[in-house]
């Protein structure tokens, strides 16, 4: 069965190479013709899947290749003439012959005697002289590298967009003949934590020894019956180097960025050790990000990771990292892991961020409250991450344990000053307020998981398939924050207040998770051939605890006095446990309905029936903050993967999800410290609050076209749900605009999503253009309370990116997307008017080698947005690359952001019967000047 | 004291083969010399006289997924399909007669796994000698043949040896069984140190051929799977039994061994000698296999006209399927058979074509799904081949997902 569905797959990977030739090299004249078919004369038969390429005779440069067809008939189309060629043909078994050519203008189609072959001695072993471009290997397709002849910095990327059938995506993906490659492995493994890009944009072609596509098996829960894979065959040799950028630049307003990564690697080890610090928003969440974007080949006309002239506020990051991985088992094969990773990650950032915002805010019919504030902040936070994992796979078990440290400290101190008018523009009230935060945190997180099954000649004996993951974590906060608020109501002065508090606050929490499965319990109790054995019966638990444990004190100072005195309504000890058992079975049963060599369909439903018997005790000094919550609710969920292969049409994958599950309040929820330092922000306390039921139905479909060699594919998700009782605000709004939140539960509240996301490509030649739709829409139908009217809130949030990508070998490539946003609220009880915001965006980035070293990369964005007093703008940013020496492994950058100087940033954000809309300071226009080198060494020599 | 019952059984058993086997004529020993890979290939017309196209209609009673087993009657095509656990009935011109789905065994068998996939509970059919009944054999009774008339009407039962793997009924009724070889070594005192018995009916006592030394021998867990140990012989009364790793073919009638035929390939093809048997490999020979492209087993074998037809087993390429004339020494490829105007330019040795599916004095049978029969249509199109009416209205009818076609090759005389 696996043979013969391989037979389909392959047929379909070679009908790509009878298709229009795959030319590297195009004399303006291609207009020649060859065809020709290759046979074993001795033996009498044709030979098929012989590797038929031709090369230009000067440079030896390869023009295009095929595979022989089933007659051994080989045809070249748009072929340059007169210039002189030479043919290679080669096949497993034979001696490679090479032909010289040359197609006259006179005759343009050349027509070849039947190309005859000979046997290898299979006692000698024969020297190729050449590989060729492509062949099978048993159920493998590889491509040779060397046969491929490249600029001589040319990355493994390089080569695979050569590869007829491949097409690397603009996101990075990679598809062969439609089908998602699921990973890129380097020799078999991993290559640096596993992320496609690093391993194909630093890879030179030159190291590569061969790129094998391949099925594998899909993983025994999956229902997808097999999967790509990818695998990068180093050159002998070539399996320990080194690979790295170390990159300085200055800019204009004293701008500065410097990123550096090196990454060594051998058979059984890889490091990683990367550092970045800049003042221009490039902000790294994490050791991977930084890998990913200094590349040797370059970043194009990806978006990640650039300087961020978009995001709020001005940020200067500072990063360093390091990450270790160490298999034990050098041949590591995709059942069969002995590996452990260890990785440290330090991200120490400066922020400052000054926002002026306008809140609209709906009481009624014509009655409403605007709040405007200005606002400027300055944190400095610094975080530190150390994880170790080390897991261990075999056939039929797996285990795995991990151990992460996180520790860091916040500090940021800023002001605010707000005021709040009513829907006259008459000022009702104002605030004033200075800020200063001190925080720091440690967090340790201890994982282990384990799981295993019996094997097939056991499946009838007792149940002796597990699954057992436990977490603990452990966390300590401990914060000092001050705060000094004038608050001066306007029209009744003695409403005004004024506060000068600090807080010392201190958090402890311990959470332990422990999630089991066993079973199949049904051989072993009605007997393997009942027909109840069919179904699949697992005993199913998940155990929570967590534990927290809260120490606050705040003290006052009044304005007549120096000395700070304790606030006793804020000061408390409270401790909260919460204690969540769920208990429950698991019945699934796996359908499969195939007809050989034309389908397989595949249904996997799984039903688990559980119950959570939920406990949550709060504690405290403060009698107001004492309760405890009981709950027992039934918590069933049903999933349904229905999989549709149709083989050699395309293959589509169903999931739906149906569950029930309450949604509990916090501690902070139900009995917060009242504290009215904020005047437009005072939480109330309720205990009656009580969990909310939520009822969720998700669906998500996709399609792979794999008939052709264009590729099609889409996404489609869709999530609907409602939640009875949810857990909702009470917001009172008084005359001076101060304003209550109370958190109740009330109606029922709809919500509703579905997304899409199309993909289809055309490949020809090395020309590749993509066409890309991504569509989110939202709504959520909320009930809420506005001053003491029960009311809803309908709102409606799009966002749709459409998008056209071209590129033409390494020449250019050009992305040109519109993006639409909009918000829409609409109050359902209460009269009042509709709250609107939306975005147009229209960008075009472009990226071009103007020869192999130089590069001007460009993006324009056009935006619109809707708003009080905002103003359409465009932002345009070049840059220009040269890369110097022979091995271009020194590169000059210069950039300018923000040509025309007209910058923006201006974000929306709508909840309840509220729409703000805010402008941010964002990074300017800014001229950069940047160096970089790439140290790399591939093999134990230097090339 | 008495000895353990079941080492009796064995001991007495030994004694009887020990019989049998003394009392055998001296066996007629052949040599073939055959190198796989330096086979003839050449276009079809060269090899057939006649390429047949049958396809087997498609309704919805009569739609089925694969080929597993294919038997060639005077009156119909018979076919095992287990993935809808029926024998399906096609009449000569590819035409649907009847199927039979609705097997009744002695108990009501289920199948337990919960992986999804439904396992088949028929493990093999056979057509009786008679030539009017077919044979059904479960998984979970090996030794038992449940005998059912072409109408689906089950008619008897029939008890072969315990640990019965394969069978074949020689044309007087003769039954030639292969024991599976033992699990492991605990377990072997279980199974008689025989690879062979031949036995009339159930009730009389069999013969036994072929000795093997357990503790030595290769077991269960170190073989190939190896489904069709045996195949009809130059003559109805013989069958070509073909074992594990070896390269030694045994002409079986109902008196034993009549014949060796042992198949000598290029060193750099073969397992070692004894591969079977030697201790050293003992627990290793799976192992031992890997990454090497050596013929591990011959899988089938059997003889067409007067040619000798095999399927060998190997590593890379999986499978070779040749013909051999030992009147001219003549080795052809079945794998490497040109398409042209007598195939109406449609594959018979690529495109996804099937295993030698079956043989009889005449013709060999493969069969082709119905997408690489599209394909293939639509890859000569250039070449506009004309259709026998069948295939024109096959083409004209059907699509990819219709039933697959069966291919009939007669080889010419005197190659």
């Amino acid at each position: 069965m696996r043979r013969s569905r391989f037979l389909i797959i392959a047929a379909v990977l070679k009908l790509l190479f009878f298709l229009p030739a795959t030319a590297q090299k195009k004399d303006t004249a291609s207009t020649g013709r060859l065809e020709g078919a290759v046979r074993d004369s001795v033996h009498d038969y044709d030979l098929v899947s012989a590797t038929v390429a031709l090369y230009l005779e000067k440079d030896s440069s390869l023009i295009a290749f095929r595979l022989t067809g089933n007659e051994g008939e080989f045809s070249f189309a748009q072929l340059p003439v007169e210039q002189p060629l030479y043919l290679a043909v080669s096949h497993l078994s034979y001696i490679t012959r090479y032909f010289p050519l040359l197609i006259s203008k006179e005759k343009q189609v050349l027509q070849l005697e039947a190309i005859n072959l000979v046997q290898k001695n299979r006692e000698l072993p024969t020297i190729e002289i050449a590989a060729p471009p492509v062949q099978f290997n048993g159920d493998t397709l590889e491509f040779n590298a060397s046969a491929f002849k490249l600029d001589k910095a040319a990355q493994a990327e390089d080569l695979l967009k050569m590869l007829p059938g491949v097409i690397v995506w603009n996101d990075g993906s990679i598809t062969v003949n439609g089908k998602k490659v699921s990973r890129v492995q380097v020799n078999g493994k991993p290559f640096f934590g596993g992320d496609t890009k690093v391993a194909i944009q630093n890879l030179p072609k030159n190291a590569v020894d061969k790129i094998q596509v391949y099925q594998v098996a899909g993983s025994p829960g999956s229902i997808l019956d097999s999967l790509l894979e990818v695998n990068i065959k180093l050159r002998k040799g070539k399996g320990v180097g080194y690979f790295g950028k170390m990159a300085a630049g200055a800019g204009t307003d004293q701008h500065y960025e410097a990123d550096a990564g090196m990454n060594f690697f051998s058979e059984k080890s890889q490091l990683s050790l990367v550092a970045a610090a800049n003042d221009v928003n490039k902000v790294a969440k994490d050791l991977n990000t930084i890998l990913r974007n200094t590349t040797f080949k370059g970043v194009g006309t990806s978006l990640e990771y650039q300087p961020e002239l978009m995001v709020q506020g001005l940020h200067s990051p500072v990063n360093a990292g390091v990450s270790w991985q160490y298999d034990f088992t050098p041949d590591v094969g995709s059942m069969k892991i002995n590996r452990l990773n260890l990785n440290y990650f330090m991200d120490d950032m400066h922020e400052s961020v000054s926002r002026q915002s306008r809140s609209e805010i709906l009481l009624g019919d014509g009655v409403g409250n605007i709040q405007e504030s200005q606002s400027a902040y300055k944190r400095h936070s610094s975080d530190h991450s150390f994880s170790s994992k080390y897991e261990k796979n075999n056939q039929l078990s797996s285990f795995s344990t991990a151990v992460s440290f996180n520790l860091g400290s916040l500090h940021s101190n800023g002001n605010e000053t707000t005021r709040s008018l009513d829907y006259d523009n008459l000022p009702q009230s104002k605030d004033v307020l200075q800020s200063t935060d001190d925080s720091r945190y440690q967090r340790l997180n201890w994982t282990i998981e384990a799981a295993g099954r019996k094997s097939v000649s056991k499946s009838h004996l007792r149940p002796g398939d597990y699954q057992v993951k436990y977490s603990l974590t452990l966390s300590n906060n401990e914060g000092d924050r001050a705060r000094e608020s004038e608050f001066t109501a306007l029209k009744d002065m003695t409403l005004s207040r004024h506060f000068d508090r600090k807080y010392e606050e201190k958090r402890k929490g311990t959470d332990q998770l422990l999630d089991t499965r066993w079973g199949n319990f049904l051989p072993w109790i009605v007997g393997s051939y009942s027909p109840l054995a069919r179904f699949n019966l697992q005993i199913v638990n998940v155990l929570e605890l967590r534990q927290g444990r809260d120490d606050n004190k705040a003290f006052d100072r009044l304005k007549s006095s120096d000395d700070y005195f304790l606030n006793p309504l804020l000061t408390a000890e409270q401790r909260n446990t919460v204690i969540n058992e769920a208990p429950g079975i698991s019945i699934s049963r796996n359908f499969i309905k195939s007809l050989y060599q034309r389908y397989q369909k595949n249904l996997l439903a799984e039903l688990i029936l559980q119950y959570q018997f939920y406990r949550q005790k709060n504690e405290s000094t403060q009698e107001s903050q004492r309760y405890g919550l009981n709950a027992i609710k039934f918590t069933p969920i049903l999933t349904i993967n229905y999989l549709n292969n149709q083989y050699g049409a395309f293959q589509d994958s169903y999931n739906w999800t149906l569950e029930i599950k309450p949604d509990y309040p916090t501690s902070g929820q139900m009995a917060p410290l009242v504290d009215s330092i904020n005047q437009y922000f005072i939480l109330l306390r309720n205990k009656a609050l009580k969990p909310a039921d939520r009822y969720e139905l998700s669906f998500n479909m996709r399609h792979n076209n794999i008939s052709g060699i264009q590729p099609f594919n889409y996404f489609v998700n869709l999530n609907i749900g409602a939640i009875n009782n949810p857990i909702t605000e009470d917001i009172t709004t008084d005359s001076l605009g101060r304003r209550t939140f109370r958190y109740i539960n009330l109606g029922t509240e709809k919500h509703a999503r579905i997304g899409v996301n199309m993909n289809k490509a055309f490949k020809f030649n090395s020309n590749l253009l993509e066409l890309q739709l991504n569509a989110t829409s939202n709504y959520i139908n909320r009930p809420n309370s506005i001053n003491g009217f029960a009311n809803a809130t309908g709102s409606l949030n799009n966002t749709i990116r459409l998008g056209i990508a071209y590129s033409a070998g390494q020449f250019i490539a050009l992305n040109l997307s519109q993006q639409f946003y909009s918000y829409l609220a609409v109050q359902k009880n209460i009269k009042a008017e509709e709250l609107r915001s939306r975005t147009y965006s229209t960008i075009l980035s472009a990226s071009c080698n103007t020869t192999s070293r130089f590069t001007i990369n460009t993006n324009v964005s056009y935006n619109n947005n809707s708003g009080y007093g905002i103003e359409n703008f465009i932002l345009w940013n070049a840059a220009a690359v040269y890369r110097l020496t022979k091995a271009k492994d020194w590169e000059i950058r210069l950039s300018a952001l923000d040509l025309l100087r007209q910058n923006r940033g201006v974000f929306y954000e709508g909840s309840n019967n509220m729409l703000t809309t805010s402008t941010v300071n964002v990074l300017r226009q800014y001229f950069m000047l940047s160096l970089s080198y790439y140290p790399r060494k591939f093999g134990r020599k230097t090339q | 004291m008495f000895p353990n019952p079941k080492t009796l059984v064995v001991f007495i058993f030994t004694l009887l083969a020990h019989v049998v086997v003394r009392s055998q004529d001296p066996v007629e020993k052949q040599k073939v010399m055959i190198d796989p890979l330096n086979a003839m290939g050449g276009a079809a017309s060269k090899y057939f006289d006649d390429v047949q196209f049958i396809p087997l209609q498609t309704t919805k009673e009569s739609l089925f997924g694969r080929i597993d087993q294919l038997f060639v009657t005077p009156e119909y095509y018979v076919i095992l399909d287990k993935d809808t656990e029926a024998v399906l009935f096609f009449n000569k011109d590819g035409s649907f007669h009847h199927k039979v789905n609705r097997l009744k065994f002695d108990r009501v068998f289920r199948t337990g796994s919960n992986e999804g996939q439904r396992r088949s509970i028929i493990s093999s059919i056979s057509i009786a000698a008679t030539g009017d009944r077919f044979y059904v054999r479960s998984v979970f009774e090996p030794n038992v043949l449940y005998v059912y008339s072409f109408d689906g009407e089950r008619v008897g039962k029939i008890m072969l040896p315990r640990y019965t793997q394969d069978y074949f009924q020689l044309k007087n009724g003769y039954f030639v069984c292969k024991q599976l070889r033992p699990y492991s070594e605990k377990r072997i005192n279980e199974f008689v140190p025989f690879d062979i018995s031949i036995v009339k009916d159930s009730l009389s006592a069999p013969g036994f051929y072929l000795p093997v030394n357990f503790r030595n021998a290769t077991l269960l867990d170190d073989l190939s799977m190896h489904m069709n140990y045996f195949n009809r012989g130059p003559v109805d009364s013989v069958c070509l039994y073909s074992p594990d790793f070896s390269y030694t073919l045994y002409q079986l009638d109902a008196g034993g061994i009549q014949k060796e035929i042992e198949i000598l390939l290029p060193k750099d093809l073969s397992i070692p000698l004894n591969f079977d048997t030697d201790s050293i490999y003992k627990g290793k020979r799976q192992e031992w296999l890997k990454g090497k492209s050596l013929v591990h087993c011959i899988w089938a074998a059997s003889f067409v006209k007067n040619y000798l037809l095999m399927d060998l087993r190997m590593t890379n390429p999986a499978a070779v399927t040749l013909l051999y004339s030992p009147q001219s020494g003549r080795l052809i490829t079945l794998d490497k058979i040109a398409a042209d105007i007598k195939t109406a330019y449609l594959p018979v040795s690529t495109g996804s074509r099937s295993e030698m599916l079956f043989s009889d004095h005449e013709n060999i049978y493969f069969s082709v799904p119905s997408v690489a029969m599209f394909a293939a249509k639509e890859a000569a199109r250039d070449k506009h081949p004309v259709y026998p009416a069948l295939l024109e209205n096959y083409f004209n009818t059907q699509d990819r997902k219709s039933n697959p076609v069966l291919l009939q090759l007669r080889p010419k005389s005197n190659l």
